[in-house]
């Protein structure tokens, strides 16, 4: 029996994702097992836990339900959507974890986001067709109605660009990607545990101004765009604010120069850590040691 | 009210740069304008989301015309589009600004893109040219609407007042003549080589053409392009002859052509208003040879095609 995509809902959490196409694989790791001399076997074991991906591109209409795992998952307070379940069709797995997401803003075009949610289990359930119509007077955010504003420095100041000459974003992404590694413990097949590894955020964006400033060890730069919808109102940000990382140049025939740029941010949490104030035994606030704001600096 | 005959609906051409313009003699004119909404479709449900904009609006002009040869535009003799074609490929800056084309009320700045005429024994030359209009900022590619023109066409048309010279100011098979490179020279292989017996070919007839790729520059947050580069150009001319070309070779031979479009008038020719008239110049730089053909049917001669191409 074969089935159209209309067949098949595609939701996160509950959540139905307006997807415009969706790929879920799933895999074991088996590895065959050889003796000393022996070049054939028909012996094969588990050598890791069973797994998949679940990978989508989808419409942008407002406020992104990804986005919170960008600065929420795997860090500290826990939030509650730490973990994502996914149901394609019927078929579900409940241990996801948000691995890349990213978002192209092309000119003219509908702004659409791709994410990939990595799952380290089993699908259960059967597949479901089901036969629901369109959501009617879904507004789906486009490229035409997005500001951009930047702070991507030419030499060492604290001004972006060049004032006569503001610059021009054409074209460009928006990616973020984190690393889960499942933490397996003895007689578990499905882990107990991920560990979560670094976050990165970076943006990429083509701009005109050639120019070749780039410091060794990068310079603050900054990316946000937003995204209004059909009132102008802003429904959506991305921002990146890291180093600028990265410069390139490239020329073509019958094209013409383009430059990107590349920021990285590697801090993805949503509040920054900060010392405020020390209280001391009495209950009163005080600086980081006491007797540290003299001549002689830190004891 | 919409209702326009076509003797109120001229084809006029204006680069607004230096204010230079032409009422073409133009025998139809069409205008399109489209945007690019396609309907957006999710998984999991039947029908469409909704029909949404995928790309910018964009628009077209194209038009024929009487080839005109009495005018000047851009230090060029001929007619606008000739100049414009000439000024275009001839030049080394790649920003392109476009030149206003207003049809019936209805105008847009557009880019050419292709640009060609004919030359044929006892007929009369038509030209025609076709222009992409971008838009531009905050400008829609095409704008207006139906409006007839104050005057007639045959009142206004051509260069101002200028229409006593308009008569025999249109480009005419019977006194233009194809550059004598042009024609194909064929020599007999059997014969030794201090007697070869040479042939030329006699051209019939000539078709011109050029096209031009524009480059628009889009950006997110705007709808239109923020500019627009000119990139590269092919021109290319058939030639009609009775002699079948087997001599073309592998690298081609390079040759520069000139072609010279003159009306009925030889007086003109001679005179002209600038004095130095001799006929509208089109010159093909270092043009090569890429193809060679040959075809006849009933109650005709034999006739060979030959195709010259040049890129800028």
């Amino acid at each position: 029996m074969f089935y159209t995509a209309s067949n098949a809902k595609l939701q996160v959490n509950g959540n139905e994702i307006l997807a415009s196409d969706a790929n879920l694989s799933l895999g074991t790791s088996i590895q065959p097992n050889y003796t000393i001399r022996q070049r054939n076997t028909n012996d094969y074991s588990a050598s890791n836990g069973i797994g998949g991906q679940l990978s989508f591109n989808y419409y942008l209409t407002g406020r992104d339900y990804f986005k919170s795992f960008i600065t929420g998952q795997g860090e500290i307070p826990i939030k509650e959507s730490q973990v994502l379940s996914g149901n394609f069709g019927g078929l579900t797995f409940d241990s996801g974890y948000l691995t890349s997401y990213s978002v192209n803003f092309n000119p003219n075009s509908p702004a659409i986001a791709n994410a990939t949610v990595t799952f380290f289990d089993q699908l259960s359930g059967v597949f479901s067709p089901t036969n629901e119509a369109a959501i009617a007077g879904t507004q789906v955010l486009n490229s035409r109605n997005v500001n951009v504003t930047h702070y991507i420095p030419i030499e060492d100041s604290t001004t972006s660009g060049v004032a006569a000459q503001p610059e021009e974003f054409v074209a460009g992404t928006y990616n973020y990607v984190a690393e889960v590694k499942p933490v397996y413990l003895m007689n578990e097949t499905k882990p107990s545990a991920v560990s979560f590894g670094p976050k990165t955020v970076n943006m990429n964006f083509e701009t005109d101004n050639p120019i070749g400033y780039l410091p060794i060890d990068g310079n603050t730069a900054r990316i946000s765009v937003d995204l209004k919808n059909d009132a102008e109102v802003v429904v959506e940000n991305f921002t990146c604010s890291g180093l600028l990382r990265q410069r390139n140049l490239a020329s073509a025939i019958g094209d013409y120069i383009k430059q990107s740029v590349n920021v990285t941010q590697g801090a993805t949490q949503g509040t920054s850590v900060f010392v405020n104030n020390i209280i001391d035994s009495y209950g009163a606030a005080g600086c980081v040691g006491i007797g540290t704001t003299g001549s002689e600096g830190n004891i | 009210m919409a209702q326009i005959f076509y003797d109120k609906a001229a084809v006029q051409v204006r680069d607004l740069a230096s204010n230079e313009g032409e009422v073409l003699m133009a025998s139809d004119c069409s205008i399109n304008f489209s945007n690019s909404i396609s309907p957006l479709y999710s998984v999991g449900r039947k029908g469409p989301l909704g029909q949404l904009p995928s790309g910018p609006r964009i628009g077209d002009i194209s038009f024929n015309f009487l080839t005109t040869i009495t005018g000047s535009y851009f230090a060029q003799q001929g007619n606008i589009i000739n100049g414009l074609a000439s000024g275009i490929k001839n030049s080394t800056d790649s920003y392109a600004s476009g030149v206003r084309i207003t049809c019936a009320g209805v105008s847009g700045i557009g880019f050419l893109n292709s640009y060609s005429f004919n030359v044929t024994s006892n007929s009369v030359s038509s030209s025609s040219a076709s222009f992409t209009l971008f838009g531009s900022g905050t400008f829609l590619p095409v704008s207006g609407r139906l409006a007839a023109n104050a005057t007639t066409q045959a009142g206004n048309v051509g260069t101002e007042g200028a229409r006593a010279s308009i008569v025999t100011g249109i480009g005419h098979g019977r006194y233009t003549q194809m550059p004598p490179i042009m024609n194909t020279v064929i020599y007999d292989d059997s014969v030794t080589p201090s007697s070869q017996e040479r042939q030329t070919g006699t051209i019939y007839s000539a078709d011109y053409s050029i096209s031009f790729n524009h480059n628009p520059l889009y950006k997110i947050g705007q709808e239109f392009p923020t500019c627009t580069y000119y990139t590269t150009a092919s021109e290319s001319i058939n030639v009609t002859e009775d002699i079948f070309d087997s001599g073309l070779t592998y690298t081609g031979i390079e040759r520069s052509y000139v072609i010279d479009v003159k009306g009925l008038d030889p007086g003109l020719a001679s005179s002209g208003s600038t004095g130095t008239f001799s006929g509208m110049k089109v010159k093909v730089v270092n043009a090569k040879q890429i193809s060679s053909s040959v075809s006849v049917g009933l109650d005709d001669i034999i006739r060979s095609q030959k195709t010259l191409t040049a890129a800028y």
